[in-house]
């Protein structure tokens, strides 16, 4: 449409002209550059052909070209042909075909009058009309209907030239205000329909934007000012991490924008406004290079449940948690001075959070986290009604926090109800990154008298009996690796289990996996071999697992032996079925060194000493026992008579076949002797 | 191929097993790049040549898994004089469960995602083993926060493969080594018209 500007301002000029010389029959003139108010014209030639007594002309305008910058547009070889006839009211009208290069022809209709000028633009439904009046002559009013984005390319590129409008249509109204001396001023007040843009990075797009856009630019000397309103009835929108999906009630986006001079553009007035879902309201200001240096923010969300598809799925999806059931509010309050974190304040209210995986859930969180880069401390605090970490659930707590100097320190030490036993966080201590550092995260904790057989329950693990202990007194996260300093005891069957070298790695990622060296001292065997249904054997067995490492929560390597207690008081008897699991579990390649005719008269026999080891790696377990027989490795050495001694001879065993022996046997399966 | 290589390492293997366990000899292990590379190109194979994957699925990976479990073993006196060389080598295994359902899921998510937008140019192969979207324009607006995710994801399971074979094999120190491997892989089995990074850091088409 800023063609049209162009040829009315330079219509009146030549109108005059034709009036002057009503008796020539042809007239041409040729116009090197004709520049008027906001753009140029160069090459123009202009024929009049008005026969002498006729009552309308033919009137051609031809342009080379039409640069129009304050729009970046350009436009080459337009013509325009129109008959020409006077109006009733002392003016002119002129309706033909107009053409750029390599367009189809559209109508252009053309009214002069002494009151002022009105250009019509029609292709079927759509419409642009461009009105000047004489009264304000500064003004000129573009108006818009069902106006394709792609014909005002020029136009919003002149606004923002990153953009690239994709689809939809336009309407509504663009007011210019471009006096000589006062404001320059652009006003617009469009209704978008369908509208997709993008940017060619790829940092930003939209589609199906539905919504009305008031866009008021307004340029003063060194000061300009943009203000935007968009009310959108939706449409989505993807800004890097932020994926907003407008609902059809409308959502209301006001950002003001100021800049004096070569100063930085500020942001004095940022709002977002849906109502029940989010209300942020802020202001910023922007570096040299045009990111963000300065940010104060609040924002509200009381409807997480609805705020999650609007608003959170593009942070959540790509962190690993598409699907979180989220429900309850939350309030923050952000502000960030020269691109350093200053102040976060989170309020909780009763929020609940559930992993659909199960790896953890949280209900009735209250309260709220303060944190600070200022010297005067802040306190906060927090509670969960409860929660649940792979399955294990934790009881009410509450935490309470302090925070100065960029820290966010556990202000005393938090029981927390578990597994019938307690777990202490002892101490916890965050900190946001800061320059070169990334974000630290300190961590103590300790746990009392916390119940194997719950455990094993809740993970699935074979029902072992006794309790877990311990205390970590540091653990560190970096990298997706969690490093636990001290280590856990267990007291199980009457001995001690001691881990230690925890490191988890991928927490709550991919394949998250377990590393740790376990030492086992003085388990009871009876009540072990009982609980597990595998016979029964008395005595006393110590043993460690070295460089144990869970993928997945199932072995992957390890380097096991275990073995009896020499120094075991008491009796040392192996049960005949006890014996023919660890045949079982051996395979046809292990062998009892009795007849099982004899085998199975007695009920139990004597040892004098009971060692397996097994190297896992590569799903193959490399065993050995106590000493070697032949070719094989004795597992069993009997004591006593009758004596017993059981052999294994293969040294190579695919691991998930011992694992399902291993079941087999414990599940009480009678193993069948031959 | 794969059964091949196997029997060929066999041997190899329980020499090693019978040296691990003598565990007098001290053995210096230089990074198995040609291993390494057999390793990569079987994985990468079977996450971007679908059909292929397919019928390898419909066979057990081995029949006798751990044909030398039934032997008898004997001791073997030879074992004391394979020279320290031969003992270097290593094979580099990928056949560990959590290595393999990771490359199940990358797998399928490959054929059922993650390919059109490789074909599209979406998508390119990074110089470091890992998945960027190269060109988002490509993606229209709806289907980008589900790309974007996917490629987490992907991203995810690439680095848990690397560090999971690294340690696997023994040698978590091996990480980089086994990301370069793969990201060389990848870009080595991309198909005519698919983006990947070079090592200086530009784009180009294959």
């Amino acid at each position: 449409m800023q063609v049209f500007r162009h040829i009315i301002k330079t219509l009146p000029l030549f109108l005059l002209l034709g009036c002057g010389v009503a008796s020539a029959e042809v007239m041409t003139m040729k116009i090197a550059r004709l520049k008027a108010g906001v753009g140029t014209l160069h090459n123009v030639q202009v024929d009049l052909n008005w026969p002498r007594n006729a009552t309308q002309g033919e009137l051609r305008i031809r342009a080379a070209y039409l640069d129009f910058p304050l729009m970046s547009y350009r436009e080459k070889n337009i013509d325009w042909q129109c008959p020409l006839i006077r109006t009733s009211n002392a003016g002119w009208q002129c309706k033909g075909n107009i053409r750029q290069q390599g367009s189809k022809a559209y109508p252009l209709a053309l009214d002069y009058s002494p009151a002022g000028t009105t250009v019509d633009l029609r292709i079927n439904d759509k419409k642009i009309r461009y009105e000047n009046s004489v009264a304000s002559p500064d003004l000129s009013r573009i108006e818009l209907q069902k106006i394709p984005v792609a014909w005002l390319k020029a136009y919003l590129a002149g606004l923002w030239q990153e953009g690239k409008w994709t689809s939809g249509t336009i309407g509504g109204r663009i007011d210019v205000i471009a006096p000589d001396k006062a404001p320059f001023e652009v006003i617009t007040d469009l209704q978008l329909s369908d509208v997709g843009l993008e940017t060619p990075d790829g940092w930003l797009a939209a589609a199906g934007m539905k919504g009305r856009l008031r866009l008021d630019y307004r340029e003063a000397g060194q000061h300009t000012r943009i203000k935007t309103r968009y009310t959108a009835n939706g449409g989505e929108f993807l800004a890097q991490g932020l994926y907003v999906l407008f609902p059809q009630t409308p959502v209301d986006i006001e950002v003001q924008m100021n800049k004096q001079g070569t100063s930085n553009w500020v942001v004095p007035v940022i709002h977002w406004q849906d109502p029940k879902v989010l209300n942020l309201k802020g202001s910023a200001s922007l570096d040299a290079k045009g990111s963000m240096s300065d940010l104060n923010l609040d924002v509200q969300l009381p409807d997480l449940g609805v705020a999650r598809d609007r608003y959170l799925s593009g942070f959540l999806a790509p962190a690993g948690f598409p699907d979180l059931i989220l429900s309850g509010g939350t309030r923050a309050v952000v502000k960030i001075d020269d691109q350093q974190l200053q102040q976060l304040d989170v309020k909780l209210d009763g929020i609940n959070v559930i992993d659909n995986k199960a790896r953890f859930t949280f209900a009735g969180l209250n309260g709220d986290v303060r944190w600070t880069q200022l010297a005067d401390s802040v306190e906060s605090g927090f509670t969960w009604n409860n929660g649940a970490m792979y399955g294990i659930g934790l009881d009410k707590a509450q935490f309470a926090f302090n925070s100065a100097n960029g820290s966010l320190n556990l202000s005393r030490a938090v029981p927390v109800k578990a597994l019938e036993g307690v777990i202490r966080v002892d101490h916890f201590r965050w900190q946001p990154p800061k320059g070169e550092l990334g974000t630290r995260f300190e961590l103590g904790m300790s746990m009392e008298k916390l119940d194997m057989a719950s455990l094993s329950q809740r993970l699935g693990w074979p029902a072992f009996t006794g309790s877990i202990s311990g205390k970590i007194p540091n653990a560190r996260y970096k990298d997706n690796v969690l490093d636990l300093d001290g280590g856990l005891r267990m007291s199980v069957f009457s001995g001690e289990v001691a881990l230690s070298n925890l490191v988890m790695e991928r927490p709550f990622g991919v394949a998250p996996t377990l590393s740790a060296d376990v030492i086992m001292d003085n388990i009871e065997m009876e009540p072990m071999t009982k609980a597990f249904d595998f016979g029964s054997i008395s005595g006393s067995l110590d043993g460690h697992i070295k460089n144990l490492r869970l993928v997945d929560w199932s072995p992957v390597a390890f380097d096991a032996k275990f073995y009896t207690d020499k120094n075991w008081k008491g009796k040392q008897r192996i049960s005949q079925k006890a014996v023919r699991d660890i045949s079982e579990v051996g395979g046809s390649g292990l062998m009892a060194g009795l007849q099982n005719q004899v085998l199975k008269i007695f009920d139990d026999f004597g040892y004098e000493k009971i060692g397996i080891s097994c190297k896992l790696k590569d799903n193959v377990c490399a065993m050995d026992g106590i000493g070697s027989a032949g070719d094989g490795y004795i597992i069993v050495a009997g004591g006593g008579l009758p004596r017993i001694q059981v052999v294994g001879f293969r040294r190579r065993v695919d691991w998930p076949t011992l694992v399902s022996r291993l079941k087999a046997a414990t599940e009480g399966q009678a193993p069948v002797i031959q | 191929m794969q059964s091949v290589k196997r029997s060929k390492w066999k041997p190899m293997l329980f020499v090693m097993s019978m040296l691990a366990l003598s565990a007098c000899v001290t053995i210096n292990v230089y990074f198995p790049a040609a291993e390494a590379q057999e390793a990569a190109a079987e994985f990468v194979d079977k996450v971007i040549n679908a059909d292929k994957a397919a019928s390898d699925e419909n066979k057990p990976a081995d029949p006798k898994p751990m044909p030398q479990a039934s032997r008898q073993p004997s001791f073997n006196l030879m074992s004391f004089f394979i020279s320290d060389a031969a003992a270097q080598e290593v094979d580099i295994t990928i056949r560990t469960p959590a290595i393999q359902a990771i490359q199940n899921r990358m797998s399928e998510r490959f054929n059922s995602s993650l390919r059109q937008h490789f074909d599209g140019g979406a998508l390119g192969f990074s110089n470091d083993g890992l998945i960027v979207v190269h060109d988002a324009t490509k993606v229209p607006l709806k289907d980008r926060v589900t790309l974007n995710q996917l490629v987490a994801d992907d991203n995810r399971d690439r680095k848990a493969v690397y560090r999971e074979i690294a340690v696997a094999n023994g040698h978590p120190e091996w990480e980089g080594q086994i990301r370069d491997t793969f990201a060389k892989q990848w870009i080595r089995d991309a198909k005519a018209g698919w983006w990947y990074q070079s090592t200086a850091g530009d784009w180009k088409q294959k």
